[in-house]
């Protein structure tokens, strides 16, 4: 891939865009030279591109891996930096494409990926809506969109105690957006 | 049967100020929700019975019947419709004891639309595993 065209900012022109999925082909070849085991990861890279609006096949695996592929793709782009824009956040990222998307992938792929996003795992770090960082200590089951955190960067400053927070029994705070872990290391 | 998430689910808003029921009915309207709504916890009964929504969005403090009350008695008919409730500042222990009566989440006022928004995303989410 040329990285002119890879930094490129604003549109893609026809010939751009070819090379650009010249690059799934290719992909699709080198997976296949490894093997029988491997043939259906090579159709499915091949068709990634493949399909986007029309009829769905359930029952089609390789369409349903393909789709998965290329939701990933949409949502890393929208999270990480590219020429033309900012870097997203993750719930930002996935209100974006259930507004824009939502016809575009089939409905089990985009509620696993609501359901991936919406679960705070142990460990993660999520800005509140107070601009307070925390990380996830602990999770409560029950209300899972609420759970515990410590609290280690208020007012743009690094604490030197964290502060646990339990937001189930904070109703001024709530959780705003998951946070990449490397803007703090 | 197409999940809810990406359909019209139906959302129940329940709320003694006309002012927010309408701004959160525009809000879910725009979100791609088909939305109705009822000023009291007695006709929000009636509505959870006959429309069964996917989901009621509940304020608390309502006169009559309030909120938990409300919440109770949707118990008593609907095990299942996910309930977010939405409270005042100092409603701490009514969050608590909303979250005893197995609602979703609560929500505090002047409410986050966006968090508002997340938390409807992955309650209609959640309803769609659950049913399968």
């Amino acid at each position: 891939m040329p990285p002119e065209v890879l930094h490129k900012r604003g549109p893609l022109n026809p010939a751009e865009r070819e090379l650009l999925q010249a690059h799934q082909r290719e992909g699709a070849t080198l997976l296949r030279q490894l093997g029988p085991d491997y043939a259906w990861l090579a159709e499915t890279v091949a068709r990634r591109y493949g399909m986007a609006e029309g009829p769905r096949h359930p029952e089609d695996k390789t369409e349903e891996h393909a789709a998965i592929i290329r939701l990933a793709d949409v949502y890393e782009s929208l999270v990480h930096h590219r020429p033309f824009r900012q870097p997203i956040g993750p719930l930002e990222a996935l209100g974006e494409i259930l507004r824009r998307e939502r016809a575009a992938f089939p409905d089990r792929i985009l509620k696993a990926l609501i359901e991936a996003l919406s679960t705070f795992p142990v460990g993660s770090l999520v800005r509140l809506n107070t601009g307070e960082i925390g990380r996830v200590v602990k999770q409560n089951k029950d209300i899972p969109l609420r759970p515990v955190v410590e609290v280690f960067v208020r007012r743009g400053k690094r604490l030197e105690q964290p502060a646990v927070i339990d937001l189930r029994h904070s109703p001024l705070r709530h959780i705003e957006d998951s946070v990449a872990e490397e803007a703090f290391l | 049967m197409r999940p809810a998430v990406m359909e019209k689910a139906r959302i129940l808003v329940v709320d003694d100020e006309a002012h927010v029921r309408e701004l959160l009915k525009d809000f879910l309207e725009r979100k791609g929700y088909a939305v109705s709504t009822a000023p009291d916890g007695a006709e929000a009964l009636s509505a959870v019975q006959e429309q069964k929504p996917q989901l009621v969005l509940l304020d608390v403090r309502m006169p009559g019947m309030d909120g938990l009350e409300t919440l109770r008695r949707i118990r008593a008919v609907d095990r299942t419709v996910g309930v977010i409730m939405l409270t005042a500042l100092h409603d701490e222990d009514i969050a608590k004891e909303a979250m005893r009566r197995e609602a979703y989440d609560y929500v505090t006022k002047p409410v986050s639309l966006r968090y508002l928004e997340l938390a409807v995303l992955t309650r209609l989410a959640q309803a769609e595993r659950s049913v399968g």
